[in-house]
């Protein structure tokens, strides 16, 4: 469960470190390579990514690794199916699956957050499933103890955001711009104090994520969030370097760079 | 609220809803609350309507098709002929509703989504007359075959995006995605003139609000040449626009039967098509829950027609509720038949409709055969088709 690793970060006066991955990109073995490695390099919770056709909330980044697992044919199953081959090897680190809603309604609701829990996924991020929405998933979710992570935004009043808090549980994913995924050159403006009051209404730890993409950058988000969130730029890196220097360099790269991240969790 | 309307979070049934990101949701509610606010001001109302009356030329003629009739044997067709609006089609009805709305609400600039080009030009059109910036996301494949529309879209001072696909050719879903996506991270300032009555809520409502000018003023029309209702309304169905704004002053009415006619593409069988209602499933796309052509895993499948306006994966949630309740039906008609309609009006009637258009003309000529003289059928002939000369020369060298 993700409430235990807070726990234990906050004992440590640490944030998490949070690595999301587009799961098939290019394939089911390769991101299965890639989660074990990135969980031994300093990674705390691993985002896994099911890929969309039609990814409304993301940047080019992760719209460019979503079609190229989906050309691999990459279903909600498979990404389930990996999650479980992980905890089967001993890796213990919580995983998000982040999903679109329709793969999962799909699925089968019900259906879905039970193969969730059995593949020992912790919890379920589902991005265009506001608080309005997300009845039918929660009533699934609770008693099969898996997590709903719910999302705030800088759009979000903060009244919502503790509402959003009480109805979630895990932690809550604070974007920090309003906008698509993708990496940024900086931290928005205001970024400190706005995260102040989003942790200061939210009963949940919050990660912060949307446009990290330095250490630098990384640092700085620690300082004021319980988590990090790195997303598109550990995406594109992975995919840049196994096009000019394959599988085993990709790999090696995403360790580093998530290394290089994860010293920067201090406060 | 009849049963036929939203109730809570914008729902029709199990359809329609507000699946979007988080970002979007404040934006959304204060649409909603300005919206029906606005609808219960009279000054509004009464701005709008003059706007309809003096710049579009409202009301549209209902035209006795005399020789198409003739020609099919049957029920009496009537057109609302919506292409005589200004710019070309009914998509102005809407984009001045939402334009008033957005200038009431404070926003700075418009953005739309276009799959002809029709929504595009009527948004770019308000823009002008509002005197605000406008940017228009079209699709690359949508961009080649309209190419007068974004001639007239880029004259009328609009910025044209280009969206590519995410998959394969891009189209209105791919023009859709990226609208969206550039909403996201300008909601402050920018309002999303969304054409069809699809998305999240309270769009699919809103959309249908001010596109019922076409059914009212359709059933006065056809009260007073005929002194009774119709047997039948037809309108062609991508998203749904027309064809909500058609249907909504009949819904009460269960004599008159709702038709729509959707688009079939290269024929059902052969998976070329955009018939969301007859051959699709239930999912959510775009913010709403609605009949979908996806695959098995939940994944938006390609879409074909010979009409940019039809060619759409999903349909507007109250479509879809329609349907489930038997209210509606809705009829694909694949890319021959409507081209054979779409020259049939021009010899018959000295009428060019626009491809999507031609779809509700095909299947009212086919449902005419099968009715009598004592029927009457109103089609609505959504938007004139200068637009697709090329792509029907197109399409009949390629029968020839």
């Amino acid at each position: 469960m993700t409430s235990d690793l807070f726990r234990k970060l906050r004992g440590q006066n640490r944030a998490a470190l949070v690595a999301f991955i587009t799961c098939g990109d290019p394939c089911m073995d390769f991101s299965e390579r890639l989660a074990e490695r990135i969980c031994g390099a300093g990674a705390d919770i691993v985002e896994l990514g099911v890929p969309f056709s039609d990814p409304m909330a993301d940047g080019k980044s992760i719209q460019a690794s979503s079609k190229r697992a989906l050309a691999g044919g990459t279903t909600f199953a498979d990404v389930a199916d990996m999650a479980r081959r992980l905890r089967d090897k001993g890796v213990s680190n919580p995983f998000v699956l982040f999903s679109y809603f329709n793969p999962v309604f799909k699925f089968g609701v019900e259906r879905a957050v039970k193969k969730c829990a059995d593949s020992k996924i912790d919890s379920m991020l589902i991005v265009d499933l506001p608080l309005e929405e997300s009845a039918e998933v929660a009533a699934a979710a609770r008693p099969a103890g898996v997590e709903l992570i719910p999302m705030a935004a800088p759009t979000t009043p903060l009244k919502r955001v503790e509402e959003l808090s009480k109805n979630g549980s895990g932690f809550l994913y604070y974007a920090t711009v309003a906008g698509v995924t993708g990496a940024r050159g900086a931290l928005p403006e205001g970024f400190a104090s706005r995260l102040c009051g989003v942790r200061g209404a939210s009963k949940l730890p919050v990660a912060a994520g949307f446009g990290i993409s330095t250490p630098e950058m990384a640092r700085a988000a620690a300082q004021n969030a319980d988590a990090v969130v790195v997303g598109s730029r550990l995406v594109d890196l992975v995919h840049r370097t196994l096009s000019e220097k394959g599988e085993d360099a990709a790999i090696n790269a995403a360790a580093d760079f998530i290394a290089s991240l994860a010293v920067q969790m201090g406060r | 609220m009849n049963a036929f309307k939203y109730t809570k979070n914008g729902k029709f049934g199990v359809y329609g809803g507000c699946y979007v990101s988080e970002t979007l949701m404040e934006a959304l509610k204060e649409l909603d609350r300005r919206f029906v606010e606005a609808m219960a001001d009279k000054s509004f109302i009464g701005e709008y309507a003059s706007l309809l009356r003096d710049y579009v030329g409202r009301p549209s003629s209902l035209y006795f098709a005399e020789r198409l009739t003739e020609y099919c044997g049957g029920a009496r067709i009537y057109l609302k002929r919506e292409d005589l609006n200004h710019t070309g089609a009914h998509k102005i009805n809407n984009t001045i509703g939402q334009a008033l709305l957005a200038r009431r609400m404070g926003k700075r600039r418009l953005i739309a989504e276009t799959g002809a080009g029709m929504h595009g030009v009527a948004t770019a059109t308000v823009a002008a007359l509002f005197g605000m910036p406008c940017e228009v996301f079209m699709g690359a494949e949508d961009i080649r075959r309209q190419s007068q529309n974004v001639a007239r879209m880029k004259m009328l001072g609009a910025k044209l995006v280009s969206v590519n696909g995410e998959r394969g050719e891009a189209t209105l879903k791919d023009a859709m995605n990226e609208a969206l996506r550039y909403w996201t991270a300008t909601v402050d300032d920018t309002f999303y003139v969304i054409g069809t009555a699809a998305g999240p809520h309270p769009y699919p409502t809103m959309v249908r609000e001010f596109q019922a000018v076409i059914g009212r003023e359709a059933k006065a029309q056809i009260l007073e040449k005929c002194g009774r209702l119709p047997s039948q309304v037809v309108a062609c169905v991508g998203g749904g626009s027309n064809a909500i704004g058609m249907f909504e002053p009949f819904i009460d009415e269960p004599s008159v039967a709702l038709c729509g006619a959707e688009a079939a593409g290269a024929g059902i069988e052969t998976g070329l098509h955009a018939a969301s209602l007859s051959a699709g499933s239930v999912g959510v796309l775009h913010g709403n829950k609605t009949y979908l052509l996806q695959d098995e895993n939940g994944q938006i499948l390609n879409t074909h027609s010979v009409s940019a306006g039809l060619d759409y994966p999903g349909v507007g949630p109250e479509h879809s509720f329609l349907k489930d309740s038997g209210r509606a039906s809705y009829t694909p008609i694949c890319d021959a038949e409507a081209v054979d309609a779409f020259c049939a009006l021009c010899r018959l009637e000295g009428i060019i409709p626009a491809l999507e258009s031609s779809h509700a003309v095909a299947l009212a000529m086919k449902n005419a055969k099968k009715l009598s003289r004592d029927d009457i059928i109103v089609v609505s002939l959504s938007g004139r088709g200068d637009k697709d000369m090329d792509s029907v020369s197109e399409y009949l060298n390629k029968r020839a």
